[in-house]
């Protein structure tokens, strides 16, 4: 694992290259400085927030099932109480998109908020794994020491601190697992070694995922892999909130307070940059907003006696003209699509069936012949989507084969107790004598809810010769 | 940003400016900077990976393709399944232990009436469903291989899989019934299948 001292001394970081790219190809293994400040506060009081609020969410149950749970092998999905099945998978196409959008809103208004203060990849990185390599290879410059040197002292620590890496990713991995798993199963598995083996491999998995992000693929992740940063230059614009740095106020920098503006050129920006650019070159796709080199400036602006705020949150036209302005169409038409989009996901959510019933005719012979009598054979597949267990009643409304004389209908289940979620097929049969028959006719197959009077009419068709 | 006004600024050094391809297109220019190595590294590895899944796969055929290695893993769960129902001690011979035992029979004629009734009629002398008192049989003679028409059914003759709703006790309950029924002779439905022995 290489340091940035492995880098050419004379490069810095500029608009043509990424600068943890070294020109051959090799990464150039950014050492990044620590950095103190109220953007910093603020941050790591939101990471233990949202920390706790993702370990937790599998942990705690609504309505008898967990707060979020993804259960692939029955293909369920159950969310703040409400249970969904493969057939509601339509809603998550709302899901998506509205995620999607809500990412846009925000973009819009606030920049890359979402990367810097909310991203699990920024907030474990910066709020987990970070400050255990501090723990245990020292700050920036006695890391690059260190690395230097080498020797035991190196050795060691790196040992230890790859195995706190190691042992953190596995508990993250299982974690994570736990939106897919229930918890109670994961327990039972996991640590004990029986039951499945399954999400134990699984775990395996993850744990080198997690472990190979965090302890060295890091910001690639946010610079060539994420999407999202990919689309920022279509979504800011120049009334965008982004973190930037006042060139009217700052230029011509110079080392010495005495002259020129007030950027001194001390580099703790760059230092302290988890994604090594340098934010005086302007608005940059590889920027995450982390709000670093905000704290890092404004400590050396408190120390030379200058305001704060050479860098800060501003849109790129406050930091030209001075004015800003927040609100404006695009943020509106954004936001009514996703107010839309809510709209038709709660009220698709809402008039979901509790049950659903499917109606194929028998594969194989349309019908057959029995005793001077044609008959059709239907099968059904009914699904119990809601969380308690149901009793459904099947019965035949004869329509139009009310014309045919001596027509009959076999439903050998006619009464059918489901557990939830649980599905069953069904099969039903109508017949008539053939002197009856004219021409096919349309009848129809109900079921009724008997505990909540829900009924599906579901039309089929008589076919004879 | 306009930077006519401003200092220029020095570390915007222009590092590699000798990697700029040639074409410009509306102002914007490319460059061409060395990828980086991990992603070759994926790239590379890809490309080996495919080879060698093509020549395991496709060419040699060591391994089974996923189709056919799910229909390997779905045998194996019918016998999986099969293999439990004998290591539960469920056979031929307990199956019909099972139609001697009054409270099994009593189960499995209050379920034969609830659910078989509209096809196998009230003595089981059959309608849709074929006659359960002759000595014929459609899917063979054994216990076990009724058990299985009443566990996962007959789609196409109509005959539905109970196993999800009555369970394995209660399916074999409904067997323990129908075995006293066996050559009751009730007049009913005409014969089907082969002829079978009972002792």
């Amino acid at each position: 694992m290489s340091s940035s001292d492995t880098q050419d001394p004379k490069r810095r970081p500029d608009l043509d290259t990424v600068y943890s790219i070294n020109p051959d190809g090799s990464r150039n293994f950014l050492q990044v400085a620590e950095v103190k400040g109220r953007w910093t506060t603020r941050r790591y009081f939101i990471f233990v927030l949202l920390i706790a609020v993702y370990l937790l969410a599998p942990w705690i149950t609504v309505g008898g099932h967990p707060m979020v749970l993804i259960d692939l092998p029955h293909r369920a999905a159950y969310l703040m109480g409400a249970s969904f099945t493969n057939q509601d998978f339509h809603l998550f196409f709302f899901v998506l998109i509205g995620l999607g959008i809500g990412l846009f809103v925000v973009t819009t208004v606030f920049g890359r908020v979402w990367c810097g203060f909310a991203c699990p990849q920024t907030v474990f990185m910066e709020g987990v794994y970070r400050p255990l390599e501090r723990l245990f290879e020292g700050r920036r410059i006695e890391r690059m020491r260190r690395n230097k040197k080498g020797g035991p002292d190196k050795w060691i620590r790196k040992v230890v601190k790859h195995t706190a890496f190691l042992f953190l990713a596995w508990n993250l991995s299982i974690a994570f697992m736990c939106y897919f798993i229930p918890t109670r199963q994961m327990l039972r598995d996991i640590p004990f070694f029986h039951g499945d083996l399954t999400p134990l491999v699984w775990s395996m998995f993850w744990t080198a995922m997690l472990y190979f992000d965090y302890s060295w693929f890091r910001e690639q992740t946010c610079l060539i892999i994420c999407p999202y940063g990919r689309l920022q230059a279509t979504l800011v614009d120049f009334d965008t909130i982004v973190i930037g740095y006042d060139e009217r106020r700052g230029e011509p920098r110079h080392k010495g307070v005495e002259t020129g503006g007030d950027c001194i050129d001390c580099q703790r920006c760059v230092e302290v940059c988890p994604t090594g650019i340098d934010i005086r070159n302007g608005l940059q796709m590889e920027c995450i907003g982390c709000t670093n080199c905000i704290d890092a400036c404004d400590e050396i602006m408190d120390k030379i006696g200058k305001p704060r705020g050479l860098i800060r949150f501003d849109s790129s036209r406050g930091f030209e003209t001075g004015k800003s302005q927040l609100l404006r169409p695009r943020f509106f038409i954004y936001a009514a699509v996703i107010l839309a989009l809510c709209g038709l996901f709660v009220n698709r959510a809402a008039q979901r069936e509790s049950f659903q019933v499917t109606i194929l005719r028998s594969q194989g012979l349309p019908f057959t012949f029995q005793e001077g009598k044609i008959r059709n054979l239907y099968s059904m597949h009914l699904q119990n989507k809601s969380t308690q267990r149901r009793v459904y009643l099947l019965t035949a409304a004869p329509d139009a084969l009310a014309d045919c004389p001596g027509t009959d209908f076999i439903i050998p289940q006619d009464r059918i107790e489901l557990d939830p979620l649980s599905d069953v097929p069904l099969t039903a049969f109508a017949e008539m004598p053939r002197t009856s028959y004219s021409q096919p006719e349309n009848f129809s197959f109900t079921v009724t809810d008997s505990i909540t009077g829900e009924t599906q009419n579901i039309k089929v068709r008589f076919l004879g010769p | 940003m306009t930077q006519e006004n401003h200092t220029p600024r020095d570390n915007r050094t222009h590092y590699q400016q000798d990697s700029v391809m040639g074409h410009e297109y509306d102002g914007i220019q490319e460059f061409d900077n060395r990828l980086p190595n991990w992603w070759l590294w994926i790239m590379w590895g890809s490309m080996i990976f495919a080879l060698f899944y093509w020549i395991t796969f496709h060419t040699l055929k060591l391994q089974p393709l996923p189709q056919a290695r799910f229909e390997q893993v779905m045998l194996q769960a019918q016998e999986d399944q099969l293999a439990r129902a004998a290591k539960a001690g469920i056979t031929n011979e307990t199956l019909v232990m099972m139609s001697q035992v009054p409270s099994k029979i009593t189960e499995g004629h209050e379920l034969f009436v609830k659910h078989c009734v509209a096809c196998h009629l009230d003595k089981g002398q059959g309608l849709v469903g074929p006659n359960l008192t002759d000595g014929y049989w459609i899917h063979g003679c054994e216990p076990m291989q009724m058990l299985k028409v009443i566990q996962t059914g007959v789609a196409a003759k109509g005959m539905p899989a109970w196993m999800n709703q009555l369970g394995p006790t209660r399916t074999q309950s409904v067997l323990a019934y129908v075995l006293t029924l066996r050559d009751t002779n009730v007049p009913g439905k005409e014969s089907q299948g082969e002829p079978c022995e009972f002792k």
